[in-house]
């Protein structure tokens, strides 16, 4: 059984079998015959094929969901792009390649000195041939096969899978991604440090947090997830560091600025009545809150490196 | 014997199968990586398939019902651990590769492999069925495609299928688990 894909063996069978369709013999070898035609079985007896799905839906234009053969270019796709479909990068040199939506699975071929930023994949990455990157990846399976030099931060829900490949560094890529004022001016002077020390539900804590803050109609200014050292502790949290050092042996921190007025004294009684029995702390009042927004934003962005 | 929604999950396979004299039905499930075999696997178990991690290894379902057996054996298929497929050929009783059909850049590479499993003496006459799974994507190739450029018509020593499916969300491998049981029994008359 030879193979039409293969390069090595061009071993193409004469059109003599009943299940080969009969195409117009002059067609030229890179013709294909009708494809309704194609025996899918070696019984001569097939039905005639199913429609699936994937007969019915509606084509689209796969070049709208490949990026191929650029050079010296910053390219993407914005929110709603993609919409959950897949994607395809391959031969690109020099880019810049930010994919800001969802998809289902990204291949990436060929590729050469490119930064690039995939949003949440569905399925798997998988980076062939490729040299010179830097990304920051979001997905369930993560292989890569034949690269070399690759800096890779990585939001990964499975073993990922690093084959033949060498020079490849690995940072962690943050898991919670929750929508902040960012660089926006605070609407109130009174902010507040809350942080979540690791543990089995770290991530839904503070997503719980930030449900029960913004119906309360408190702000969400920014968050961190960091790993801290005994060191860093009493640097950060001051007088209360005591308690501190042995939590945040186990894993790294969440960290939370929320800003309105009256939030601290909202967040403290949150923590008694949500959080009763988690590890978290919480600025103790609004005078000291300030300088615990500083000294743990301060410490978390000299930490992040990116 | 009702059949459930869910009719072609393995029991249901297996009780389609007739009873043979070693009383054990053997699947092999071969294909690259990242081509969806342990999806394909979860899926025919009834199982959660929203967390699959990459096979380094194997993966086995068995189901047993009244003395008869039905494996299914779920290869790893990296480059690198592809030699150790042959450990698992003998008293394989159908072959079913997985294809991945919306990674056209490897179609040389899957065709080259599954060729030389057609080759392989420990699988000879053993009937195999090509899933051309991830239907559900995009750039998915029909099936009829990949057989034209898999050359499959050409195969003459044993019966084959191929069979287009989504093993996400399970459209097509009923047809195709069908086509392996009618395999499986024709073989045993």
């Amino acid at each position: 059984m030879g193979c039409f894909f293969s390069k090595k063996s061009r071993r193409k069978s004469p059109n003599k079998d009943s299940a080969l369709p009969t195409g117009d013999e002059s067609a030229t070898g890179n013709d294909l015959p009708e494809t309704n035609n194609t025996a899918l079985g070696s019984n001569s007896n097939q039905e005639a094929p199913k429609q699936y799905s994937w007969d019915k839906r509606e084509k689209v234009d796969p070049k709208d969901f490949m990026l191929t053969g650029l050079k010296n270019e910053t390219v993407g796709r914005l929110p709603g792009k993609l919409n959950g479909q897949q994607f395809v990068i391959q031969d690109c040199e020099n880019c810049n390649i930010y994919v800001f939506d969802h998809s289902a699975t990204i291949t990436i071929d060929d590729c050469v000195n490119c930064r690039i930023m995939l949003g949440p994949v569905k399925g798997s990455v998988f980076f062939r041939d490729c040299k010179d990157i830097k990304c920051v990846v979001a997905c369930q399976q993560f292989r890569t096969r034949d690269c070399k030099k690759m800096d890779v931060f990585l939001c990964c829900a499975t073993q990922p899978i690093i084959e033949s490949s060498t020079g490849m560094k690995f940072g962690c890529c943050r898991s919670i991604v929750p929508i902040t004022k960012g660089g926006r001016r605070t609407e109130s002077e009174e902010s507040c440090l809350f942080v979540f020390f690791s543990g089995d539900y770290t991530t839904a804590n503070a997503r719980k947090l930030i449900d029960e803050v913004t119906t309360k109609g408190f702000v969400l200014i920014q968050t961190k997830e960091v790993s801290m050292r005994p060191e860093d502790v009493n640097r950060v949290f001051q007088n209360n560091a005591e308690s501190l050092t042995e939590w945040i042996t186990k894993g790294p921190v969440v960290a939370l600025e929320l800003n309105g007025d009256g939030v601290v004294e909202a967040c403290r009684s949150i923590a008694n009545e949500v959080f009763n029995g988690t590890k978290v702390f919480v600025s103790e009042s609004k005078h000291t809150s300030s300088r615990d927004v500083d000294n743990f934003f301060n410490f978390a962005d000299m930490q992040m490196g990116l | 014997m009702s059949s459930g929604s869910r009719s072609w999950g393995l029991l249901s396979i297996l009780r389609k199968l007739k009873s043979t004299p070693d009383q054990e039905v053997r699947i092999l499930l071969l294909g690259l990586d990242n081509g969806g075999k342990t999806t394909l696997l979860k899926q025919l178990a009834s199982e959660d398939i929203t967390h699959i991690t990459p096979t380094q290894g194997f993966n086995i379902k068995s189901v047993q019902s009244q003395g008869f057996k039905l494996n299914v054996w779920d290869i790893g298929g990296q480059r690198k651990i592809r030699p150790y497929w042959r450990n698992y050929f003998e008293n394989t009783d159908v072959l079913i590769y997985v294809i991945d059909s919306a990674d056209r850049k490897r179609f040389e590479e899957t065709g080259q492999e599954l060729a030389e499993l057609l080759d392989e003496e420990k699988l000879s006459g053993v009937p195999v069925l090509v899933f051309a799974n991830k239907q559900d994507l995009l750039t998915a190739a029909p099936a009829s495609e990949i057989a034209e450029g898999l050359n499959l018509h050409t195969i003459r020593d044993r019966v084959w299928q191929i069979q287009s499916c989504s093993a996400l969300t399970g459209e097509g491998v009923q047809d195709g688990m069908n086509w392996v049981c009618k395999s499986v029994n024709a073989k045993r008359k």
